[in-house]
């Protein structure tokens, strides 16, 4: 766990994409977009199941190795309206009754609107935008706000690492900027948008298996 | 033929008013079409082609016109589309037929689109893609069961791409729907017209091979610089014969001044511009980026002889019946020998007049390819084109089209499919996985719930989702379409359209050069880049893809030839003589038989110059190979350069290395397993699945107003591949994309073929004391590709060059 300190609370930045709050034994992940695959396929293009399954056991891990109590998800919890009869409604129903004392909130994101935050009421308290959590304040876009230091998503951020030759490296960062902490999307099928972060902001990489920080690392190019 | 004779007898006095006459094969393609048969109709200029083809239905309509649509004409490029319309219809006008002849493409406008199904036209003009559509419209069956010819222009272009296998499903399914169809084709010529006839007409089909108008002699020469520069480097001659290029274009009234890239295009457009601004009027540029208004302007003004002389790329190496210009002139090797010939045709044509074609090289060694094209065409060496096969993303589209237009049932649709070259030999197991895509997703049914796209109906496979119709028809005419942004002025008004992979590369308020203006790029959004003009400064001209084609096999062996002291009378070969000899004294020349590898030692450290002479791609695989197979037994760091001639390995430390070792490195072996596994093919393959995924449907693009709804179907198609990768590794269309890296990208068969070669070939390994004439455009492309301010490689090639120079002066001396 990689630490940061902010708003006076220190944070653990995890490689399965997540960060760890120990005071409060909450674990932040943004932007899951559950059921991406499923919309896919029933607009005709057909993506094999399977990175939700893999989504959830990452997910699992990571409250493992830092004992949480406390799951918020920082909007796009579901990527489009989910059908009752999705797979992924079964195989999150199992998930959680392995893991009966955890709380899940999940912050509203334009893509839970679709219909998503009106289901799993049982399993999720869904939080309207923006949940505050002193020091911080959290939220699904990273717009500042005067009530704290605002965690949000919505951004997908990724940079590109330029190396000799034609290496080229493409990772989901966690990126810190003055007011605001944007974190990579939990998703594994969801893009990235590449982020210019300004001087002084701390931009950390999530690698397959650990966090790097590289703000101001000289090869980073921003593409 | 006695019916056929008033028919035959209009076409004669129509041919002597215009002061023509028929030619010999103009007049058996008629008479082969109205024999009920099919062909190919060849030759290296479109003169006369058209109306062989277009005639003999035409004559046979004049006797039965028959109701409803009677021929479709298939062309490549919408660009054509309007000139073809004009001249087909002005046959069928001059010949006294009700005939009537329209353009349907993705730029008709939909009133027109409702009147051609209402009131179909005699003659449609139409491309791969928009005949695609029609058949994936239910009410199209009908009318197009009633053509009796379909004709395909340009076909050598469509030949060997995925547009051409979509075409040739097409064919299949109105050979079906009409059986008595008859197909022609028009070809530039190519090495293997037997096989692209073959292709056009179906597995197993019978058909003419007709030659057209025998060309004229062809003369290639050379624009002789007054000094060959001892150390030739990429680029850097050319723009040094701008003064006898300026002299020649001044000579005729019209000059076409070809170059091989759009970037080089770009480049002598400006410098002309900046050498005879009197000019600017009359010096036009022209390039498949170029705004389509803009070219269409620039082919008037060539027409009508407003325009002394266009700069342009092969965008202009179609356009049929294009009138001729005075001369060609072509800038850089022409790399091919077909491509050259063709070129060539769009001069001359005045009877009794050869075709001529002034050839510029921008390095000393291109003077020797120049002698080389030479030697080629008149052999009749000419390269050819390979049918591509098995493109099973082709194939799934093409299966949806089907389901939409008269759905189909599963066996007859595979045994359509078989009838065409590209899948004839399509096996069970890959037609069940195309149909499993199709129906459940994929094979493992458990691995893609709630997927549905095309549904039985009554035994007939069809497709009921409306919004899934839509999506499909949307993305059928995205098969060739690279993502293209947009140019446009911030102050409106459209430039063109250039690869996503260059904007991509620039900030905003950097500067480039584009259709022939220095433009500074405003902003990009929603695949448009805003530019306003730029002056002056720093420019980066765009490298679009493909912009750097291999030199072709046949034209390589010649070069061979020729170095190797075959002939030696050409000027051009006379005029390089001094580096020839230079390369013989402090090396040695390649020659048949021999592989020449040179070792030599600089400041930079032990260099590796080998020259199997493979073309440029050929020799990335292989540097690569031999790198890769060296440093398993060697701890050892290379840095890899590579051209049409040869490669280069340069490593810190120096390599021991026999003759008999290199041999043993460079054998054939284990190529396959070797090169999946030094090259970078699983990264490659994650990026040709673009286009993959898009012809197959994986990804969609969306259209304008498409709204939230599509959005959300948005991913990239790397994060698809990966995710395909990981959850269903079997599948047919991640193969497809490793096999396309291997075949296209890589060139694995002329690999395997050139190392194969090099195991008969005898080794020739010379120590020499400094960088040959042959070395040195290696040397200089490695700089070129390390990334350093451009001014600064420029600068440490131009003094290399003059310690070399001082060297060869001394030892000459």
């Amino acid at each position: 766990m990689t630490p940061v300190e902010r708003a006076g609370e220190s944070l653990g930045l995890m490689a399965e994409r997540a960060v760890f709050w120990p005071r409060r034994k909450t674990l932040f992940v943004a932007d899951t977009h559950f059921g991406k695959d499923a919309h896919f396929r029933r607009s005709g293009i057909p993506i094999p199941m399977g990175s939700e399954e893999a989504d959830l056991d990452r997910l699992g891990s990571a409250l493992d190795r830092c004992g949480a109590e406390r799951l918020v998800i920082l909007g796009d919890f579901f990527h489009a309206n989910p059908h009752p009869d999705e797979p992924f409604m079964a195989a999150f129903a199992a998930w959680c009754e392995r893991r009966s004392s955890l709380h899940v909130e999940a912050v509203i994101g334009n893509h839970d609107r679709h219909g998503g935050c009106e289901t799993l009421a049982d399993r999720v308290a869904w939080r309207d935008d923006p949940v505050i959590d002193p020091p911080f304040v959290l939220r699904h876009e990273p717009e500042a706000c005067a009530d704290g230091y605002v965690l949000a998503g919505h951004v997908h951020p990724v940079v590109r690492f330029r190396g000799a030759g034609a290496d080229r490296l493409r990772l989901p960062v966690f990126w810190f900027a003055g007011r605001v902490a944007v974190l990579p999307s939990f998703g594994s099928f969801t893009g990235g948008h590449a982020i210019r972060p300004g001087p002084g902001d701390g931009v950390y990489a999530a690698g397959p298996d650990g966090v790097l920080p590289v703000s101001g690392t000289a090869e980073v190019c921003l593409a | 033929m006695g019916k056929d004779k008033p028919a035959r007898t209009a076409v004669e006095s129509w041919f002597a008013d215009q002061g023509w006459s028929v030619f010999p094969f103009q007049a058996e393609a008629w008479d082969a079409y109205r024999a009920g048969e099919s062909g190919l109709i060849h030759s290296p200029t479109g003169t006369g082609k058209s109306l062989a083809a277009w005639l003999g239905p035409l004559m046979e309509g004049l006797e039965a016109p028959g109701r409803g649509l009677q021929v479709l004409w298939i062309t490549p490029l919408k660009a054509l589309a309007r000139d073809t319309e004009e001249n087909l219809q002005a046959a069928a006008t001059a010949l006294g037929s009700p005939w009537r002849v329209e353009v349907r493409t993705g730029d008709t406008r939909q009133s027109a689109r409702a009147r051609h199904l209402r009131d179909p036209p005699a003659g449609l003009i139409t491309t791969p893609e928009s005949l695609s559509l029609m058949l994936s419209y239910r009410d199209w069956q009908r009318p197009l069961a009633r053509v009796r010819a379909v004709i395909v222009d340009e076909w050598h272009e469509l030949l060997g791409s995925k547009r051409g296998v979509q075409l040739e499903l097409c064919l299949a399914r109105l050979r079906t729907l009409a059986p008595g169809l008859r197909t022609w084709g028009l070809s530039a010529t190519l090495g293997n017209l037997e096989e692209a006839r073959d292709v056009l007409l179906g597995a197993g089909a019978p058909g003419r091979l007709i030659e057209g108008r025998v060309p004229r002699e062809v003369r290639i020469r050379a624009l002789l610089p007054e000094q060959i520069e001892r150390f030739p480097w990429s680029g850097h001659l050319g723009l040094d014969l701008l003064p006898q290029v300026i002299e020649r274009i001044e000579s005729a009234s019209s000059t076409l001044l070809f170059t091989n890239t759009r970037a080089q295009a770009e480049l002598w457009h400006e410098a002309l511009i900046a050498a005879r601004g009197d000019w600017m009027e009359t010096l036009a540029l022209h390039h498949g980026s170029v705004d389509r208004r803009l070219r269409e302007r620039i082919e008037n003004g060539l027409r009508e002889g407003g325009l002394r002389c266009v700069v342009a790329t092969s965008s202009l190496d179609l356009g049929v019946d294009f009138s001729p210009v005075d001369q060609v002139i072509q800038v850089g090797s022409p790399k091919g020998v077909a491509r050259l010939l063709q070129r060539a045709g769009r001069s001359g044509h005045r009877p009794g007049l050869p075709s001529e074609v002034f050839c510029v090289p921008a390095h000393a060694f291109e003077l020797v390819e120049i002698a080389a094209a030479r030697r080629a065409a008149r052999a009749g060496r000419i390269e050819r084109r390979a049918a591509l096969t098995g493109c099973l993303d082709v194939l799934a589209q093409h299966l949806v089209t089907l389901a939409l237009g008269a759905g189909f049932r599963s066996d007859e649709a595979l045994e359509e499919a078989r009838k065409t070259h590209a899948f004839r030999n399509l096996d069970e197991t890959q037609w069940q996985w195309v149909m499993d895509f199709l129906t459940r997703g994929g094979p493992a049914l458990k691995a893609y719930p709630q997927f549905h796209k095309l549904v039985p109906v009554d035994g007939l496979f069809r497709v009921t989702d409306r919004r899934l119709a839509r999506m499909h028809r949307m993305s059928v005419g995205t098969i060739t379409s690279d993502a293209s942004i947009t140019v446009r002025w911030a102050s409106g008004g459209r430039l063109g359209s250039v690869e996503e992979s260059f904007i991509a590369r620039l900030k905003p308020g950097d500067r480039f050069l584009f259709a022939g203006r220095v433009l500074e790029l405003v902003r990009v959004r929603d695949m448009v880049a805003w530019v306003r003009k730029a002056v002056g400064g720093v420019r980066i001209v765009p490298r679009w893809q493909g912009g750097r084609m291999p030199l072709s096999t046949e034209l390589a062996a010649s070069v061979v030839e020729l170095l190797g002291g075959a002939g030696g009378q050409e000027a051009e070969i006379a005029a390089v003589r001094g580096v020839l000899d230079l390369q013989a004294r402090w090396s040695r020349l390649p020659a048949p038989g021999e592989l020449l590898v040179e070792k030599t030692a600089t400041r930079e450290g032990h260099h590796l110059f080998v020259y199997p002479f493979a073309g440029r791609l050929v020799h990335e695989g292989l540097a690569t190979l031999l790198a890769w197979r060296i440093s398993r037994v060697l701890p050892v760091t290379f840095t890899l350069s590579f051209n049409d001639y040869g490669f280069e390995l340069l490593s810190p430390e120096p390599v021991p290395m026999a003759s008999s070792a290199l041999a043993s490195f460079l054998a054939p072996g284990a190529l396959a397993t070797d090169l999946v596994e030094c090259m970078n093919v699983s990264e490659s393959a994650r990026r040709r699945f673009r286009d993959i995924a898009r012809v197959a449907g994986l990804v969609f693009q969306g259209y304008p107003g498409s709204g939230k709804t599509t959005r959300q179907l948005q991913a990239s198609s790397g994060l698809i591949y990966d995710v395909l990768v990981k959850y269903d590794a079997e599948n047919l269309l991640v193969s497809q994309a490793r096999r396309e890296v291997l075949s296209d990208q890589l060139e694995s068969t002329r690999l395997a073929r050139t190392l194969k070669d090099i195991e008969g070939r005898e080794i020739i390994l010379m120590e020499t004391d400094r960088l040959t004439p042959l070395a040195f455009p290696l040397w200089a492309e490695r700089l070129q590709s390390q990334v350093i301010s451009s001014e600064d490689w420029r600068t440490r090639v131009r003094r290399a060059a003059r310690r070399l120079e001082r060297a060869a002066g001394r030892v000459a001396a």
